[in-house]
């Protein structure tokens, strides 16, 4: 039984504590953040951008949201750290745990939020400023570190992202010197700085040649023992490559979530069947 | 030849004539100041203070005023205009105040500066008794405030949302991420604003008539009538005496000069800026 029959069978139900979740989750590790129920709408009144979303985000794992433009899948990402509170008129319904928190409440101190889950763009994001200035801005606002102690967690993000012995020798030079792909590299080491739980990305690696895509993929893969990722992707074997988990979301609605060898090998919605087959999106 | 064709030329060849035309009478504007007014240049219009009627001198009191004044009314205009442009990208843009203050701005950008030399005589000069430097840089301000308002609000809306987001994104709350980010990423077109503000305000000629009026001393009390360079032109320019006028011309220069001098740095500056920034 797949997540959305228990839905259609069962509307009342939560599907965190339906059948299918239980069973994924007896092999898998606790899920860290959850989704409950959400509804999000772009303005007031407005018709939703994504309904009745449930789904779990397992630690330690690459969730990754696949579905064709306009399908939702950023959108979900974005309520995810709330980044979309940067506009006045959007807002979110229902449930995001985090840690066991509702991040949605009103009372959540979106600064810590943000520190905690982390997010890498679709185009490489560097600030208008040096290379290692990059990297401790967010550490600078979070305040209470020595300049010592800065610079040996930048060092560690950098090599963490595999960009220290490009950029070694030129930690003063400004970000936008750097190569598209080392940008993107220089975007996720400034995240990694931060220590967050969870890393959102956006199709990160859209704006990239092959190579630094194939660069970006395995830190992906490696950046999976000590952080939950999400990441939203166009590209379906790029999902299959490196997550663990896939939702596949259609029109606003997550339509399967599942292991992500089952959804692009044996899913149980015949739309999720069609869309990996390249039937439509 | 088609018609199609000579349609084409015909408006190409308008469009040149009238470039033409621009460059003619500008050109001709430009030879004869630097014609007549090199003629009256010389070291002592910068070491000698602006001469009676009739007898020789030099322009040292109004330049230096005209150097005061502009500078403190930029340095009044400069944070307003920053703060009251970030105000109005950066917070509810469709809001009802928002537009209105937009619309004012650009009332106030195409009103005519007398106005402004009116307005502040009527309550500075008017309340305190005496014209004065403040109230002549209190003019000049508000002339070049409406100017770095619109230009702060463009060049920050130039900047891309996906920095916006990504500031917030590593927890920087909004006020962080407009002074760290997007000042950072939209200050060389600032600058731009800024001096071309200052460009424009240092040949004003109507407000100071109102506010600093003029004075044939040296002095650098801004609770004094102040001798600024524009309204001694104006003066000189208009008098029968000949050494007069040729002052006038030296003036105009100097003016014209400094004027082009802070346009090539309102283009160059930022490029400048820029470039050693990337060489780094």
């Amino acid at each position: 039984m797949t997540m959305n029959l228990a839905i259609e069978q069962n509307p009342t139900t939560q599907p965190v504590e339906s059948a299918s979740i239980t069973e994924l989750s007896s092999s898998s590790p606790m899920p860290r953040m959850e989704v409950n129920g959400l509804n999000f709408f772009y303005n007031k009144g407005a018709e939703p951008a994504l309904k009745n979303i449930n789904m779990p985000i397992y630690n330690n794992r690459v969730t990754a949201l696949i579905g064709p433009s306009g399908c939702g899948k950023s959108t979900l990402l974005r309520t995810m750290n709330r980044i979309y509170d940067l506009y006045g008129t959007q807002h979110a319904e229902g449930e995001v745990l985090l840690d066991g928190e509702d991040i949605l409440k009103s009372n959540v101190d979106l600064n810590t939020l943000r520190s905690k889950v982390g997010m890498v763009f679709q185009k490489p994001t560097p600030f208008p400023m040096s290379i290692y200035d990059n990297i401790t801005f967010g550490l600078k606002i979070q305040g209470g570190m020595s300049a010592p102690q800065m610079a040996v967690r930048a060092k560690k993000a950098l090599k963490r992202a595999h960009l220290w012995k490009e950029v070694k020798d030129k930690l003063d030079a400004d970000a936008s010197s750097l190569s598209g792909g080392q940008q993107q590299r220089l975007c996720i080491a400034r995240t990694i700085a931060l220590k967050p739980e969870v890393i959102l990305m956006d199709e990160p690696t859209s704006a990239l040649d092959p190579l630094a895509t194939a660069a970006i993929e395995e830190l992906i893969t490696e950046l999976r023992e000590k952080y939950t990722i999400v990441i939203v992707t166009h590209n379906m074997q790029q999902a299959m490559r490196i997550s663990d988990y896939t939702g596949f979301m259609y029109l606003g609605e997550l339509i399967e979530f599942g292991p992500t060898d089952k959804i692009f090998h044996n899913a149980d919605n015949q739309k999720t069947r069609d869309y990996i087959a390249g039937n439509f999106g | 030849m088609s018609l199609r064709k000579l349609k084409n030329q015909a408006f190409i060849g308008f469009c040149i004539l009238s470039a033409l035309f621009g460059l003619v009478v500008l050109s001709s504007v430009l030879y004869s100041l630097v014609g007549k007014g090199i003629a009256g240049m010389g070291l002592h219009i910068f070491t000698e203070l602006t001469p009676g009627p009739g007898s020789h001198g030099g322009l040292k009191n109004a330049i230096v005023g005209s150097l005061m004044l502009t500078t403190l009314g930029i340095v009044i205009a400069t944070p307003l205009g920053i703060l009251a442009g970030t105000w109005l990208s950066e917070s509810n843009q469709s809001s009802k105040a928002a537009e209105m203050l937009r619309f004012l701005n650009g009332m106030l950008m195409s009103a005519p500066s007398i106005l402004i030399g009116l307005f502040v005589y009527k309550i500075v000069v008017v309340t305190t008794g005496s014209f004065s430097g403040w109230a002549g840089a209190t003019a000049l301000a508000i002339l070049a405030l409406p100017i770095i308002v619109s230009t702060t609000e463009e060049m920050l809306r130039l900047v891309p949302t996906t920095l916006k987001e990504a500031g917030s994104g590593l927890g920087a709350p909004r006020w962080q991420v407009i002074t760290k980010l997007c000042y950072r990423a939209a200050g060389p077109g600032i600058i731009t604003g800024v001096l071309l503000a200052m460009a424009r305000i240092t040949g004003e000629t109507a407000p100071l008539l109102f506010t600093a009026l003029n004075s044939n001393y040296m002095t650098t009390d801004m609770s004094q009538p102040m001798a600024n360079l524009p309204v001694t032109i104006y003066q000189y320019a208009m008098s029968p005496y000949e050494s007069w006028n040729e002052l006038a011309w030296a003036g105009a220069l100097l003016i014209t000069t400094f004027i082009l001098i802070i346009n090539i740095l309102a283009t160059v500056l930022p490029r400048w800026l820029k470039a050693r920034k990337a060489a780094k």
